[in-house]
């Protein structure tokens, strides 16, 4: 197979699994909103739009299984994509069985095995067994003692493409610029607070009708950023160089 | 060359949980409730130990289908990261003294 054919095949997968992953996130968000909006997952509750779950269920696996079949392999991803038509064909008869469904997936430990299944795809292969059978157990025993093993899951999950990159030694140490970025800590710290005093003062003082705000509001906002941003900072800096000194008071 | 790991709060953490007892053998699940850890932050810290020579891991010696569970993998502090993982924490207690308030004494 001539190199522009495999380079070709990489950078597909690369572009499918960065839209599986967002594909993902987004559907987390916006059932945590969904979620955070009605406080529970209810179908019989009238005021909860059922086929906005419905819709979105089978988007789970879907962008699951895009992700990993893009990573390796394809067929499960035909594989899933049948089941989920399927199950979205049933979903639509019959809203109530989307109830069903988080019923299931809270009793068993279905979508945790799911997840870690998911995760042992961003380690590299020779280690990828023996971290799926690690986490099995883990997950087992976390099951046998009542404890939450689908967050845990999803914490391995969102973990494993940094554990990919020890395994694969990529992720060694600090490169240099990211050295010199995190020694000038207090700037950053500085900065951070100075941009959300800034917002939060253009937030709630400054007109909300499309207007620009006048000089008077501008200023003040400008003063206030930079004096809260040149204190934050000050004290970041005041803090790390008493630290400094401690260390090296102590190893002498 | 194996280059040492990086330290982060977390990684030192680990380090005083597992140095709380060098000789014993620890699982994930284990270090990571002693050391206040989300399950999904330790695994990386674990690997890059373990690359680092400072762990060692092997799998637990059991029937499976006699003990009706999977078995688990344990890791164990190597002499020589033992040593080092002695003198990081040394190094770093002042900094972060307050942070690790609850976790083991080192020995």
């Amino acid at each position: 197979m001539s190199r522009t054919r495999i380079g070709n095949r990489r950078s597909w997968r690369r572009i499918w699994t960065i839209l599986g992953v967002i594909y993902c996130v987004t559907f987390f968000l916006n059932l945590a909103i969904f979620v955070l909006w009605y406080g529970y997952i209810d179908t019989l509750n009238p005021r909860v739009d059922a086929d906005v779950i419905v819709w979105q269920i089978p988007a789970v696996p879907l962008g699951l299984a895009v992700t990993g079949a893009a990573l390796y392999v394809f067929w499960p991803l035909a594989m899933r994509l049948a089941g989920v038509l399927a199950r979205l064909g049933e979903a639509m008869r019959n809203p109530r069985l989307v109830f069903g469904f988080f019923r299931r997936v809270s009793d068993d430990s279905s979508l945790a095995r799911c997840l870690i299944w998911q995760a042992s795809f961003f380690l590299p292969g020779r280690y990828r067994a023996r971290y799926y059978s690690e986490w099995l157990a883990e997950l087992d025993f976390l099951r046998s003692q009542d404890h939450q093993y689908t967050r845990w899951a999803l914490g391995v999950l969102c973990s494993a493409p940094w554990t990919g990159l020890v395994l694969r030694g990529r992720l060694w140490s600090m490169s240099p610029i990211w050295q010199r970025l995190c020694r000038l800590g207090p700037l950053w710290n500085g900065v951070v607070t100075g941009l959300a005093v800034f917002s939060i003062i253009a937030v709630v003082f400054f007109p909300r009708d499309g207007e620009s705000p006048n000089r008077r509001q501008a200023l003040c906002a400008t003063i206030a950023a930079l004096l809260s941003g040149g204190v934050s900072g000050g004290f970041a800096w005041k803090e790390r160089k008493q630290n400094e000194v401690a260390l090296e008071r102590d190893r002498h | 060359m194996v280059r040492e790991p990086r330290m982060t709060l977390s990684t030192l953490r680990v380090l005083a949980v597992l140095l709380a007892d060098p000789t014993a053998e620890h699982y994930g699940l284990e270090v990571s409730h002693a050391a206040g850890l989300p399950g999904g932050t330790l695994y990386p810290i674990l690997a890059r130990l373990e690359t680092a020579g400072w762990l060692t891991s092997q799998w637990e010696d059991i029937d499976e289908v006699a003990q009706g569970r999977r078995r688990r993998r344990y890791y164990q502090v190597t002499d020589s990261g033992a040593e080092r993982a002695r003198q990081v924490l040394i190094e770093h207690e002042q900094i972060l003294r307050p942070a690790w308030k609850s976790l083991p004494e080192p020995r």
